[in-house]
Order: C-alpha cells, then structure tokens, then sequence
C-alpha cells in the first residue's frame, strides 16, 4: 500500500471513529436538533443526522482508499467540505441540521482537505491501484 | 496543538460571538481594554474590534478553525505554526492579565507554536512528509512556496 493511501485510511478511519462517538453521545437527542451533544469535551458536536453524515462520508472515503478507487474517496473528501460549508451557514442558528459547531468546521475542514490533497498526490504521481 | 485550536473553536459561537449577554468570545476580548496589557494593543480593541465585533468573530471562528484543520493534519505545518504563534501572542495580549489566569500557559502557548516552526514538526507523521518529495519533484510556484510553508 502507498504511502498516500495509507494516509487516506488514517484519515477516514479517524473521522468514522468520531462518527460512531458521536452517535453514541447523540443517542438521546433528537434527529436534527440544532444543538448537538459535545464528544468527549473535544469541541465537536453532533446530532443524530450529524452523526451518520459522517460515518457515511468516512466509510465511503474508507472504501475508496482500501480498494484503490479515488471516485470514492473524491466523494466522501467533497462530501466532508459540504459539511463544513453548512457550520459556516448554520452554527449558532435555529436550523442546524447536524448539530454542530465551530469545531466541527475545523475538523471536517480537516479530514476533507486531508483526503483531496491525497487524492492529488494520486494523480500526480499516476499511482495505481 | 491542532486539536487545542479544533477544540476552542467550538465555543465562538455566531451570530454575535457573545455580545448580547457580554460573554464567551466577546467578554475575553473586552479583557484586553479592562485588563490592559500593552496600551496600543488595547486601543485598537476599543476603538477597532470591539465596534466591529460581528466581522471580528467570524475572522477568529475561521483563522481557529482552520489552524486546527492544518496543524492536526501536519499540512504547511510551518505556515501554520507562524498563524498560531500570531494569533496565542495576540490572545497572551487580550487575557494575560485577567484575574484567574495563569501566565506561564500564555507563554508556553506562544512558544510550542515557535518549536514547531523550528522543528518543521508536519515532515514527521504529517501530510507535509508525504507530499514534499512530489513538492521537491515538481518546479511550480506553488510547489516551491509548499516546500517553504512546510
């Protein structure tokens, strides 16, 4: 396994981790509701929906990185710069979908320049599967 | 060092960071004009910041955020150290001396970002250790200002 890839599976493995975290701590609340529940005082925060979202987006990019197939892993990084984008809209508002705030940004941010600039890597250094 | 800026990125809250009830981002910022520590500092904050404030939080919500994207994945790690560096030094300015606060955090919050700088901390277990033999292979502008910030 290429170094770049290896680096996608620590990535999504990392974000799938905080997903299943933060649907645990999200268990109780309700689907949507502005405001999420904090996992473990690391600043990110999620509702039911925020939760899955996440775990969705990490497995995909998973997938991706596991089988070679960038597709995938181009999808679920696009996937996790969506999310960031909707903190910047919705945090702080009464129509927060994922439950999150600003260190959702930060990481989600994170996770889906992680995953893009890898993916580049890819193209660049034509690696394959 | 990233995970400490993903973390406090998560209490800025918008729209007005605090403001209203004259808390979170917004009362630690009135620190540096109740608490003063360096006069000129504590004058731009009165008379720049604190009327501006709603610019000024999404500004800071954004620089912390995205240092604590770019510092966790080790991704133009010394680029991102200066920002820290910049930005601990300008809260050191606001709350060094608020009651309750312990100076020695303010200084070592300074300088861990400096040791990163220095030791160029992303080449080691960071994104900047796998993309600078590619950075090194290729000879754009962007790949040479890579090689720099990382």
């Amino acid at each position: 396994m290429t170094p770049a890839r290896r680096a996608q599976l620590v990535i999504s493995v990392t974000a799938l981790s905080v997903g299943l975290g933060g649907l645990l701590v999200a268990r109780a609340t309700s689907f949507t509701t502005a405001r999420g529940e904090v996992l473990l005082g690391l600043g990110v925060s999620f509702n039911v929906l925020g939760a899955l979202v996440t775990i969705l987006l990490a497995v995909l990019a998973m997938a991706g990185a596991a089988m070679g197939i960038r597709s995938l892993v181009l999808a679920g990084a696009t996937g996790f710069g969506l999310a960031a984008i909707q903190v910047i809209f919705q945090f702080g508002r009464a129509d927060n979908w994922l439950g999150s705030r600003g260190s959702n940004l930060s990481f989600w941010l994170a996770v889906s320049v992680g995953l893009l600039t890898l993916v580049w890597l890819q193209n660049r250094t034509g690696e394959t599967p | 060092m990233g995970l400490l800026w993903l973390t406090n990125a998560g209490w800025k809250r918008p729209p007005d960071f605090g403001r209203e009830a004259g808390r979170g981002l917004y009362r630690f910022t009135s620190y540096a004009v109740e608490h003063e520590v360096f006069a000129p500092f504590a004058f731009v904050v009165r008379e720049i910041v604190l009327p501006n404030f709603t610019l000024f939080g999404w500004m800071v919500l954004l620089v912390e955020a995205a240092l604590g994207s770019f510092l966790l994945l080790g991704l133009g790690t010394r680029l991102w150290a200066l920002i820290g560096a910049a930005q601990a030094g300008l809260i050191t300015l606001s709350t060094l001396n608020a009651p309750g606060e312990w100076n020695w955090g303010y200084y070592m919050f300074v300088s861990i970002h400096l040791l990163l700088f220095a030791t160029a901390a992303g080449r080691f277990g960071g994104l900047d250790g796998v993309l600078r033999p590619e950075w090194e292979r290729r000879n754009s502008r962007l790949s040479r200002l890579m090689m720099r910030f990382s």
